[in-house]
């Protein structure tokens, strides 16, 4: 699978998690709309997107080590994280 | 539409009601305990809540309860507002409500009287919560539990339905039901203890309410190497041992001048959520391991919870050695007790937040015991 079509498979993927938890806001989420910010996505979801990251780049995620607001505040944010935190691919 | 408010008297019941999700499913004890603790706390006398208000009805809410804090080579001792009982009911969240609550309980001008707030046992949820909201983490507690082989049985069993289709709803009733079925839970403690006199091999003895005035001596003797810790005096000792969710076990070793305590904590309703030990001084390493031994022996505890972040290191091998694990892996998104701290009623804190020469991000600074906590 190539580079866009990975990141697009994460996206639906990450898209339909935090949908999971706000049904209500599919028409309005956009890849650039504010989740932490403006309150889309809070605690509960976090802590699943938090979680769903880990398992994506591979290792335990400290949340506590970052700003979350600034580097998780939209899905394209998001994505943009698990791609520089993923492992390079074993040779 | 929601509106945030500051506590009102009137809103009692509807808290009491709401803290099903946290405290007990029993609301005349949550109104009990919400009165103990906020009304009652001996250090800020004005509850001090902020509740998201849907349509007139409790729908969220972050509490502040008062604490006091020595720090210092010459201790100061210091007030300081704890955040705790962050909820939001299922079907608003994710609608901004947590975060408002958050800024709201951070921000309210009434915090101005203080430096600093704490957060003391921050669970995944919380913790991600807070850090959005602009509180700094200091560290996991690190909590060890020592699980029986009965249930380690169970809870393999249980996480076994959890996973199956159609039976992963009896997973949680049959635990609990399991737990229940056990009895008391400090049933065999007081029932081998009182068959031995009271008295272990090495002279411990357990006790139903706590002996303030012996247990403070304990801690004043002990000493104090300006680490941040709660104050332990009688007066808070009194009002700590009376919180209406929990009961305590005191095992001691001496008689009027006590070398050594271990208090033992279980939930008046939900005894599945384990014994923990919540406070544990001795003047040596053998009577701290003494009072350990004696309640493993008699208490035949399903599951027995500490904290080891900040525990003198020389315990960590009798620890290990008695059948003590961490609780989690190290991830702080799997259910690590996390202090956290934040500027009252300003910015979030920098990298430099100092009390009396220690740092407060640093968990060196620290000496703390789950009772300091209301987890304890």
């Amino acid at each position: 699978m190539g580079i866009h079509a990975e990141r697009m498979a994460l996206r639906d993927e990450l898209r339909r998690l935090i949908l999971e938890f706000a049904p209500e806001r599919e028409a309005a989420l956009a890849d650039d709309t504010p989740l932490i910010t403006s309150g889309i996505m809070e605690s509960i979801t976090l802590l699943n997107v938090a979680l769903w990251v880990e398992t994506k780049v591979g290792s335990e995620v400290e949340i506590t080590s970052f700003d979350l607001a600034a580097e998780w505040d939209s899905v394209s944010d998001i994505l943009t994280f698990i791609e520089r935190h993923q492992a390079p691919p074993s040779a | 539409m929601h509106e945030i408010v500051r506590y009102d008297p009137g809103l009692k019941e509807q808290i009491a009601r709401l803290q099903r999700h946290l405290w007990s499913d029993d609301v005349r004890l949550n109104r009990a305990y919400f009165e103990w603790k906020y009304e009652e706390n001996p250090f800020i006398k004005v509850p001090l809540l902020h509740l998201a208000l849907s349509a007139g009805r409790v729908i969220g809410m972050r509490g502040m309860f008062g604490s006091c804090w020595e720090v210092g080579s010459s201790p100061r001792r210091v007030l300081v507002p704890c955040a705790d009982d962050f909820v939001v009911e299922a079907e608003h969240r994710n609608h901004g409500i947590g975060g408002a609550i958050m800024r709201a309980a951070v921000e309210d001008t009434a915090l101005s009287d203080y430096e600093y707030a704490f957060s003391l046992s921050a669970g995944p949820v919380t913790l991600a919560a807070s850090l959005v909201a602009g509180w700094r983490a200091v560290g996991s507690m690190r909590p060890a539990r020592r699980t029986s082989a009965q249930a380690l049985f169970l809870n393999r069993v249980a996480a076994r339905l959890r996973t199956a289709p159609a039976l992963w709803r009896y997973a949680n009733p049959l635990v609990r039901a399991h737990y229940r079925g056990v009895g008391r839970p400090f049933g065999a403690l007081d029932h081998r203890a009182r068959r031995t006199s009271g008295l272990s091999s090495s002279a411990v003895r357990v006790e139903a309410s706590p002996r303030v005035d012996a247990m403070a001596d304990v801690v004043a003797e002990l000493g104090h190497d300006g680490r941040l810790r709660h104050a332990r005096d009688e007066a808070y000792l009194v009002w700590r041992y009376r919180d209406p969710l929990h009961e305590y076990r005191f095992l001691v070793q001496g008689a009027d001048r006590l070398r050594g305590y271990l208090v033992l904590q279980a939930h008046r309703t939900e005894p599945e959520r384990g014994i923990r030990i919540v406070d544990w001084e001795a003047t040596t390493l053998e009577i701290r391991m003494d009072l350990l031994r004696a309640a493993l022996e008699w208490g035949r505890f399903p599951e027995l919870i500490v904290w080891t972040a900040t525990l003198p290191s020389e315990t960590d091998g009798p620890l290990a050695a008695l059948g003590f694990v961490p609780t989690s892996s190290g991830s702080q998104l799997r259910g690590v007790a996390t202090t956290m701290i934040r500027p009252a009623g300003r910015a979030p804190a920098g990298a430099d937040a100092i009390l009396e020469g220690q740092r407060l991000l640093d968990l060196a600074s620290w000496d703390m015991r789950m009772i300091y906590s209301m987890a304890g």
